[in-house]
């Protein structure tokens, strides 16, 4: 473990300004990353910090951002690059923020159950080189295009598979056709044949892979490692209302990720899922660690300023690709966008991260995905041994 | 811009699809078509071209609309995108009553409205109507487990006079004396009466 907080002394002090807002609707889709929040409930971490929250089962991406602009949901687990491209005016007016990441990797590439075997008579084993090798042979083997979908738009499996396939040399846009479809229905979409490829979050490609719709084809971390993925977001109106409900909201899911950072917890906080009926599918056939997530303090939690980066381009090469596509009578290209720092409060997690006794990373960037191995990064206690970041692997 | 604006309806909801449609037409509107889940809504649109889209906020297809909108500059964009340059509480108002809407660059904002107005209106009298067979639902058990109730008290009144060979009344009388003993409903000693009865010869 990279802190030396334990777990039965993490509290804020009496002295810690109390919740502006003390009733708190959180907004979730059913996924196992979502875990913080549910483990954060039942665990009675959001009570200790002093708030009561009620979650919300929500049935897209747009919904919950949608909910969040309008305050009919307080806060909501969602993609990083959601909350970035609302600082960028795309999708939405009001700016969202984020003060802090709620875990790495758990998403993965799943394909139908007839392309796999297409792909991999053999049955070998694949890395991203090979996958990427076997699809692109068999794309100058068909017509029309294959259909590839991800849960949206701005969502990290969209960027996952875009950079894949562009490292790989596949043109993501030729004989490929993106879709969106929301991560609960793409096994129903698989199985009808509507689409040929997914990228989505567990526990969707392991249940496809059960019921035999599908295969996975990689997982995210062969893509790249301990990517980061969702985060906590909220309005910038909502944290400038609420800063210490912000800071309590923070503080109750540090404590479900320090919770939820070994083996055995995590796994019983998935099961927290299916026994409280967040996720109606049977999770018991499964591995539940397939999708690796990482819950670590303050590794995985901290808003790092080069990941927004990573997610900015992203989001920045996709609108410039829709702009040139379409001679639009508006014009519109230019994006309004905020420094990376109005939208990753990297303060106000240090500011709670400190009343926690949590060992933090001294800079706000580190150098993405050029570690193989485990790597050392200075912190304000002691270092910090970081995971291997790298990509393609 | 067209003068007769054209509308799709999604909604996985096909009774308040229908009443929408209908208040649409009512209005002027040309409604397009109305679609429930499915996976070719994206072609759907491309193909229709519709000028606004009413779709349930919780609809999980909006995120298939979202991509359109974000990937594609002519294909019609979330309304809460245009809560900035004005009609923010038609927009709220919309959020809140579940409507959602996508929505062609270039059309006015007091068009925009009009047809949110159309749509709200809807939803809040379904919503209404909805709330309402709930309710007649609700009580519509509570009439039955009343009866259900009667019939075992009855049952148990039955099986008393057929052990004890005595009349409705007395057997009545002693179930009532046994429940104001044993400080329990009727209904209790009816169904211990019941188990215990039932497995006597």
């Amino acid at each position: 473990m990279n802190t030396s907080t334990n777990i039965h002394n993490m509290h804020l002090p009496d002295s810690f300004p109390p919740a502006e807002k003390r009733s708190l609707t959180i907004g979730f889709i059913p996924l196992l990353d979502c875990v913080p929040v549910f483990v954060a409930k039942e665990l009675g971490f959001f009570e200790e910090m002093g708030l009561d929250v009620t979650l919300s089962r929500e049935s897209s991406w747009a919904s919950i951002r949608d909910k969040v602009q309008f305050g009919l949901l307080d806060a909501a687990p969602m993609p990083a690059g959601i909350v970035l491209a609302s600082a960028m005016k795309l999708g939405a007016t009001q700016p969202m923020v984020t003060a802090m990441g709620l875990g790495l990797n758990g998403n993965a590439i799943t394909v139908s159950a007839k392309l796999w075997q297409q792909l991999n008579p053999e049955g070998k084993k694949f890395n991203s080189q090979s996958a990427a090798e076997a699809l692109k042979a068999y794309l100058t083997t068909v017509e029309g295009p294959i259909n590839i979908a991800s849960v949206h738009t701005y969502s990290t499996h969209h960027f996952l598979l875009r950079e894949w396939l562009t490292h790989f040399n596949i043109d993501p846009d030729n004989k490929i056709k993106q879709h969106v479809v929301p991560p609960p229905h793409m096994i129903n979409v698989m199985q009808r044949g509507s689409i040929d490829i997914f990228c989505a979050g567990e526990p969707w490609n392991s249940l496809a892979q059960a019921q035999q719709v599908g295969h996975t084809l990689l997982s995210g971390h062969q893509i790249w490692e301990n990517a980061p993925d969702k985060v906590l977001g909220v309005t910038r109106r909502w944290h400038e209302a609420n800063p210490a409900s912000h800071q309590r909201l923070v503080a109750a899911l540090l404590k479900a990720c320090l919770w939820l950072d070994n083996h055995e917890n995590k796994i019983a906080g998935f099961r927290l899922l299916n026994k409280h009926g967040y996720i109606d599918a049977d999770l018991s056939s499964i591995d539940l660690d397939f999708g690796r997530h990482c819950f670590t303090v303050s590794e995985a939690t901290f808003p790092w300023l080069s990941q927004a980066q990573w997610f900015t381009g992203h989001i920045s090469a996709l609108n410039e690709k829709a702009s040139a596509k379409e001679h639009s009578s508006v014009n519109q290209s230019t994006l309004h966008q905020a420094p990376l720092t109005a939208t990753y409060l990297t303060d106000t997690y240090r500011s709670v991260a400190e009343q926690l006794n949590i060992n933090l990373p001294t800079k706000n960037t580190k150098e993405e995905g050029a570690h193989a191995e485990h790597w050392q990064l200075p912190g304000t206690k002691h270092n910090i041994s970081m995971r291997p970041d790298m990509k393609f692997k | 811009m067209k003068n007769r604006l054209t509308v799709l309806v999604v909604d996985e909801d096909k009774g308040r699809a229908a009443l929408l449609e209908q208040a649409l037409r009512d209005q002027g509107y040309k409604v397009l078509g109305r679609l429930d889940s499915t996976d070719r809504m994206a072609d759907k649109v491309d193909a229709l071209k519709p000028d606004i889209i009413i779709i349930d906020l919780d609809s999980p297809n909006r995120d298939v609309l979202e991509n359109m909108a974000l990937m594609n500059q002519n294909c019609p964009r979330p309304v809460i995108m245009f809560a900035e340059q004005g009609d923010q509480a038609t927009i709220e108002k919309a959020v809140r009553s579940g409507v959602s809407a996508y929505v062609v660059d270039g059309l006015e904002q007091h068009r925009i409205k009009a047809i949110l107005d159309v749509a709200i209106a809807r939803f809040r009298e379904f919503q209404a109507m909805r709330s309402e067979l709930t309710h007649m639902h609700g009580e519509l058990n509570q009439v039955r487990a009343e009866l259900a109730d009667r019939n075992l008290t009855e049952k148990a009144k039955g099986l008393i006079m057929k052990h004890n060979h005595c009349t409705e009344d007395k057997a009545h009388k002693a179930m009532r004396k046994m429940a104001m003993d044993q400080q329990k409903p009727l209904i209790e000693i009816a169904k211990s009466i019941i188990s215990v009865l039932e497995l006597m010869p």
